[in-house]
């Protein structure tokens, strides 16, 4: 086994020397990296599991263990610093919560038709949001006859998760025109906009 | 990227958002399909909002029409990216 120690190291330091390792590598050979801090173990984990390699983690007398075989080739040109960033990933890609139908305060024409071009610019953006959330007069942007709503779906169909909430549908009675997205309730709703690390409000 | 973003457009793009606002109650009215976006930045790099059409020829004189007949000041773009 060949141990790679990357202690005191800051990124990008520790995924090189890994993805070093990994290239000297026979297969099914396995590789131990030691590391002294939680963020280069999420790093380097990351970069590693991205790259189809089985990885598995342990923590002792603060340092932290990942070991690896060498299982996947890894293809050329993946470039290990990207990984120090961690502004791409799903998890930290925005949650949009939607408090109502308008953009801002202010007239309610102007408030409308500016949410309505935010909405629809969506699908082209790089870094999708990960969840949209609609509460409030927010729902209305969800039903059948709005103008978000084939935006809405081509960002469902993309892997965005869309929420509305089931106490306001029932509030404005419009549940049956529901025409994108999942029922949710506060415990779901609260639960993600605790976990994101990003929360916009259109 | 999405493949939206290949996708050429037709855009009308007007003298204000009041006119956006008419342009758009009238298309409505009349079932014009089409959608609200951002001005595209190959049209302009102001702030501003863009009425969108398929780049089908039907649709575009058929919003032309009305606009016209609305006497509703416009500059029309083809083919451009989203």
């Amino acid at each position: 086994m060949k141990t790679i120690d990357a202690r005191g190291q800051i990124c990008p330091k520790p995924l090189i020397m890994t993805k070093k390792a990994l290239k000297n590598a026979r297969q099914n050979e396995s590789l131990q990296i030691i590391l002294d801090n939680e963020t280069a173990v999420q790093n380097v984990t990351r970069f590693l599991q991205d790259n189809g390699q089985e990885v598995s983690v342990h923590k002792k007398d603060h340092l932290h263990y990942i070991a690896v075989n060498a299982k996947e080739e890894l293809p050329d040109g993946i470039e290990a610093e990207a990984y120090c960033d961690t502004g791409t990933t799903k998890n930290e890609s925005p949650v949009m919560l939607f408090k109502q139908n308008k953009m801002g305060h202010g007239p309610e024409a102007l408030g409308t038709i500016l949410m309505t071009a935010f909405i629809n610019t969506l699908p082209e953006i790089t870094l999708k949001p990960q969840k949209l959330i609609f509460v409030n007069s927010g729902i209305f942007l969800t039903l059948t006859d709005s103008d978000t709503l084939e935006a809405l779906k081509t960002l469902e169909k993309s892997g965005t998760d869309i929420l509305v909430c089931g106490t306001c549908l029932d509030f404005f009675n419009k549940k049956n025109q529901l025409a994108v997205g999942k029922v949710s309730n506060m415990h779901d709703i609260l639960e993600y906009l605790t976990l994101a690390a990003k929360v916009i409000y259109p | 990227m999405s493949n939206q973003n290949k996708i050429l457009f037709s855009y009308f793009i007007f003298p204000s958002i009041h006119t956006v606002l008419k342009a758009e109650k009238l298309l409505k009215s009349h079932a014009v399909s089409h959608t609200i976006v951002p001005v595209p930045k190959a049209i302009s790099s102001n702030c501003g909002v863009a009425v969108r059409v398929q780049p089908d020829e039907a649709i575009v004189l058929q919003a032309t029409a009305l606009l016209d007949k609305h006497q509703l000041k416009y500059k029309h773009y083809q083919n451009i990216k989203a």
